[in-house]
């Protein structure tokens, strides 16, 4: 199962290059944050894909960093910049998200490692089910992994369940209702598989991985999508 | 004052599984904080 992570690595980068490349075309804070998001997503999925074949401290540290307290923090943050109107507010909330990642960075980077269990890793088994007796991790870490994930699914998971509320209430914009809902779901799946590993059912997390980002992907690309009317208005408007 | 309308006509399917799909990835919302709490901080 674990061996579905390069499968995720893959589709992840190929979505951050989609919104990076956005990003250079359009503009917008918020294309420019869900693309690091996706960054951090994709470094998460590709240190578990190298841990399948070689056991790496420093691969073990960037996959915690990213995977387990950066990504969601990063991709809701983006969803911030996009729904939060009152000047300031966002780039206030950005300014205080790049210090904690800068400290969360400095903390798991320095952490100490349990020489006993890294010897002992099962390349067979998940690292997700074995992290926690390699990883020595604070209680100032924990504390951060909670916090970032509280807020990074609550933004970006809730932001898209409101964007698609208020899309549907208004019925505008089918398409980006339904990108929305999409979203929302893909984002749903790694965050509550991450919850399942403490229940000791750390597999779920490597397929809810895939499964999320390849939904938010198809969701991103539904609410993007050029609509045939908007085509045509272009031509007089670019025209005129 | 010709823009295109970007309404969309509503169906059965917009007006009642719409909101049931909100309301359960609401739920799911709801449920995953839980149990991120419950899992780091809480008793299980």
């Amino acid at each position: 199962m674990h061996f579905i992570s390069i499968l995720s690595t893959l589709v992840t980068f190929i979505f951050a290059i989609a919104v990076f490349e956005r990003y250079r075309r359009r503009k917008g804070t918020h294309l420019l944050l869900w693309g690091i998001g996706l960054v951090f997503y994709g470094l998460g999925t590709l240190c578990e894909a190298i841990t399948i074949f070689t056991f790496n401290e420093f691969a073990l540290k960037i996959w915690y960093l990213s995977g387990a307290m950066l990504t969601a923090a990063w991709l809701g943050q983006g969803t911030v910049h996009l729904l939060v109107r009152k000047p300031g507010v966002a780039n206030i909330l950005t300014g205080i998200l790049a210090g904690v990642s800068v400290l969360a960075a400095f903390l798991v980077l320095t952490a100490p490692i349990n020489a006993i269990a890294a010897a002992a890793y099962d390349l067979s088994g998940p690292l997700s089910a074995q992290y926690k007796d390699i990883l020595v991790r604070s209680g100032l870490i924990t504390f951060l992994t909670i916090i970032l994930n509280i807020y990074g699914t609550i933004t970006l998971v809730g932001g898209a369940i409101y964007s698609a509320y208020i899309f549907w209430r208004k019925r505008i914009l089918l398409d980006r209702m339904i990108g929305n809902i999409l979203i929302a779901a893909g984002a749903l799946m790694p965050a509550m598989a991450g919850t399942l590993i403490g229940a000791g059912l750390a597999d779920f997390l490597y397929l809810s991985e895939f499964l999320g980002v390849v939904l938010m992907y198809i969701g991103f690309l539904k609410a993007t999508a050029q609509r045939p009317v908007e085509a045509k208005q272009a031509v007089p408007a670019s025209a005129g | 004052m010709n823009r295109p309308s970007k309404r969309f006509a509503s169906t059965k399917w917009v007006e009642y599984f719409v909101p049931v799909v909100l309301v359960l990835l609401g739920l799911a919302l709801v449920i995953t904080l839980l149990l991120v709490l419950l899992f780091t901080v809480g008793p299980l």
